[in-house]
């Protein structure tokens, strides 16, 4: 660049002194209007990573807590996995939960019914069957064709009953 | 490298903003001028990446948008007529002249000489720099300010150029 200058005459180098003291004029650049653009959009570029820095620390606690529910999770199914171990294997081992631990071996095992809403699906099938496999319906044994080889409909039927009323609540 | 604060801003605003408005005129007229380098101005705000020579940037920014400016000028002059007069491109000049006499000695210089002048007398920009935003060599930006400079001495010590306007 330097060297661009040198070549320079005197004479030119006295034109481009002179024309350096010309001022350009500027009239309708509005100085205001570009610093307020400037400062908008300065804020607006703040608050946009704000909002990222936010939304990575939501991002992050939310994958922390999954992270940590997950463990728990696992950690119970692991447990419950000893113990169902434990309680085929016959025996109480160290592992066996309290409550497995408790059933006597030989013990049947305990159904724990939960009633059911009388107005579900459910509900209304199971006890459709009922009505349709009572004895006093003469058509069930047509319907269900010939009884099972050595088993007892009527026992079935009994059986059935009283577990879709315990099932209905009635 | 984040974008440019207003601090800044304000400051290449105060520095450049007039020689852009000048440089703009080369191909701008009137207040078109002046928009195209507001318009530069914004654009370089709104830059998530700062240019690495904000000032050439801002003359390159300023070149193409003036160009795209007057070409859609003269469109419209082809439906209209301008009956408005040129204005002049200098607040002060020197004692030897007036604004409007500088205006008319710079206006008749051609204008790839003259964008060089404008953007390496009143930009301050290097010829490397001029040469980038010109699309052209530093050597041939040198050879085209020295033929501009040349250019401009013959038509200011020619008295038919000192007309008084009224």
């Amino acid at each position: 660049m330097h060297t661009h200058d040198s070549n320079l005459n005197d004479e030119l180098r006295a034109l481009e002194s002179r024309l350096r003291g010309w001022a350009p004029a500027v009239a309708g650049v509005d100085r205001d209007r570009v610093l307020y653009e400037a400062g908008r959009f300065d804020g607006t570029q703040r608050l946009g990573l704000r909002g990222w820095k936010l939304a990575t620390a939501a991002l992050a606690l939310v994958s922390l807590g999954l992270g940590l529910a997950w463990g728990v999770e696992r950690g119970r199914t692991q447990a419950l996995a000893v113990a169902l171990e434990s309680s085929r294997a016959g025996g109480a081992g160290p592992g066996a939960s309290p409550v497995l631990s408790n059933r006597e071996p030989g013990a049947p095992p305990v159904h724990d019914f939960k009633p059911l809403d009388p107005s579900s699906y459910l509900a209304l099938t199971l006890s459709r069957a009922v009505l349709d496999d009572s004895p006093a319906n003469g058509e069930t044994t047509d319907r269900r064709g010939a009884p099972e080889p050595g088993g007892d409909s009527s026992l079935l039927l009994r059986f059935r009953g009283r577990e879709a009323s315990v099932l209905l609540d009635l | 490298m984040g974008s440019i604060g207003p601090e800044e801003l304000g400051e290449l605003f105060d520095g450049h903003a007039r020689s852009l408005v000048l440089y703009a005129r080369q191909w701008c007229e009137g207040p078109e001028a002046e928009d195209v380098v507001q318009e530069a101005f914004l654009s370089l705000v709104r830059q998530f990446r700062r240019p690495d020579q904000e000032v050439a940037w801002l003359y390159r920014a300023v070149r193409n948008a003036a160009i795209s400016a007057a070409r859609s000028r003269r469109r419209r002059l082809r439906r209209e007529t301008s009956v408005a007069g040129p204005e002049a491109w200098f607040s002060a000049v020197d004692e030897r002249l007036d604004a409007q006499q500088a205006t008319d000695c710079l206006a008749r210089l051609d204008p790839e000489l003259r964008e060089v002048i404008v953007a390496r007398v009143w930009g301050g920009l290097t010829f490397e720099e001029v040469g980038s935003v010109a699309g052209c060599s530093p050597a041939t930006a040198y050879r085209r300010y020295q033929a501009g400079l040349t250019q401009l001495q013959e038509i200011l010590e020619t008295p038919c150029t000192r007309t008084i306007r009224t």
